[in-house]
């Protein structure tokens, strides 16, 4: 049996049978890829703790014929703070599926950029205070730009003209932001205003740093919520489960 | 190439749809059950049409019963004011089993679980609240130590403290009498914030 070893982020599991877990993996290494912890569903196994979602571990598997085995594991983040309160607990969730339905098991393409930029959004998310969504946001263009499905922010898609200064249009069918003068005729164009839009061109470029620092309006923060929840439930074609929950802890928060 | 006989064929296929049985397991519990004597076989068939004919959610605390309201729930001796939360029925075995415990539960039928489609509306949730109004002091929830759990004892906790009860969750860290040395890091990370002073 050959054996390799990955560095692993935990994005999903399921029982399988009484003593083990299958887990959805992202590792740096080979990109997304679905193993067995045997035995981790016993309390008393080294691997119990370790299978939990968002656990970041270094780990040696071995090569099997249909799932690859973990054979020893170390755990490097537990992320813990994300685990003691549920505005941030509700999020890392939903990062944690976002990379689950946008990748393919082992494609290695973007696999070392798609981990960095997971571990560092959680680790942000975890020091958020103030305006915890602005992290969810940038990983959420950050990743779909390492994907290949940037939104254009920087000019009109329909005529390639300059935005102009005052509320413009998103349309997620057509990719991106659309003109003042255009945005009218464009069926699904979401308004942006000129906050809205400067957001987001924050949440695409900036230092993640800064992403600490902001403090948007509601109204602006609701817009670009909304541009991008409909953006990307067009590219990946569905709803996610977790954004669904996330929408009942924002109603009552 | 030899097939099983349709009945025998069909009973192995409905006893692998069983947790934790898998092909292998599933044909010897057939081929048992075909040597075992005919009325032993029937017990067994009465046992699972029974439990599916008269076991039901308890009113009150959504624990398994064959009545109305459960054994627990019937107890005038338990203390009324004390609320203990649990995923399951087994959980509240659990609890049960040691003794410990005199107050009331709810089980909850589960835990909230985002990516799979288990949302709080699913679970029995909206029960619990006229419960906690209705002269609870203190609800402890006793959920198990997961992501799962977390996010359901934190949502619950959302939800509970405005109500104005007190709201606690049971600690998690070591095994009793386990070796320090032998306690995966998970474990370790949970005792020590959970840690408590002396
Ligand atoms: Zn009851």
């Amino acid at each position: 049996m050959a054996h390799y070893n990955a560095t692993a982020l935990v994005l999903h599991r399921t029982d399988l049978g009484e003593n083990d877990r299958i887990l959805t993996l992202f590792t740096r290494e080979r990109g997304k890829l679905g193993v067995v912890a045997k035995g981790s569903r016993k309390g008393t196994s080294r691997l119990s703790g370790a299978t939990e979602l968002f656990m970041t571990m270094r780990l040696q598997l071995a090569e099997a014929r249909s799932l690859d085995i973990i054979t020893q594991c170390e755990i490097v983040d537990t992320h813990n703070p994300l685990r003691l309160n549920l505005d941030l607990l509700a999020r890392a969730t939903y990062l944690c599926e976002l990379l689950d339905r946008t990748t393919e098991e082992r494609d290695t393409l973007a696999s070392e950029e798609l981990f960095d930029l997971t571990l560092t959004a959680l680790t942000l998310l975890a020091r958020t205070t103030t305006y915890p969504d602005g992290v969810l946001h940038a990983y959420e263009l950050r990743l779909l730009e390492a994907i290949g499905y940037a939104p254009v922010l920087d000019h009109c898609v329909k005529t390639g003209e300059p935005l102009e200064r005052r509320t413009v249009g998103f349309s997620p069918s057509l990719g991106g932001t659309v003109g003042a003068s255009e945005r009218y005729q464009v069926q699904d164009a979401l308004p942006l205003s000129q906050e809205s839009l400067h957001l987001m061109q924050t949440f695409a470029n900036d230092e993640p740093e800064r992403l600490l620092s902001l403090t948007p309006s509601p109204k602006a923060a609701a817009e670009v919520a909304k541009a991008l929840r409909w953006y990307i439930r067009f590219r990946i074609n569905r709803s996610l489960r977790s954004a669904e929950f996330l929408d009942q802890i924002r109603a009552a928060g | 190439m030899f097939h099983y006989a349709k009945p025998l064929a069909h009973l192995v296929a409905e006893l692998e749809r069983l947790p934790g049985i898998g092909p292998k397991s599933a044909q010897r519990m057939a081929f048992h059950i075909l040597r075992q004597p005919q009325d032993e076989a029937k017990q067994l068939a009465e046992a699972i049409l029974t439990v599916k004919e008269s076991i039901r959610l308890c009113s009150v605390c959504s624990n398994f019963t064959d009545q109305e309201k459960c054994e627990i729930c019937r107890d005038t001796k338990r203390d009324p004011a004390l609320l203990c939360v649990v995923a399951e029925t087994r959980d509240l075995i659990a609890m049960e089993k040691t003794n410990e415990f005199k107050g009331m539960y709810h089980v909850l039928q589960g835990l909230i679980s985002p990516m799979d489609n288990i949302g709080p509306e699913l679970l029995k949730i909206r029960e619990l609240f006229p419960r906690v109004v209705d002269g609870v002091k203190e609800v402890i929830l006793a959920l198990n130590p997961t992501t799962e759990g977390q996010t359901t004892s934190l949502f619950l906790a959302s939800r509970l403290k405005p109500l104005g009860v007190k709201v606690s969750q049971i600690a998690s860290g070591l095994p009793a009498g386990g070796d320090l040395d032998y306690a995966d890091q998970a474990t370790l990370i949970s005792a020590l914030q959970w840690r408590r002073e002396m």
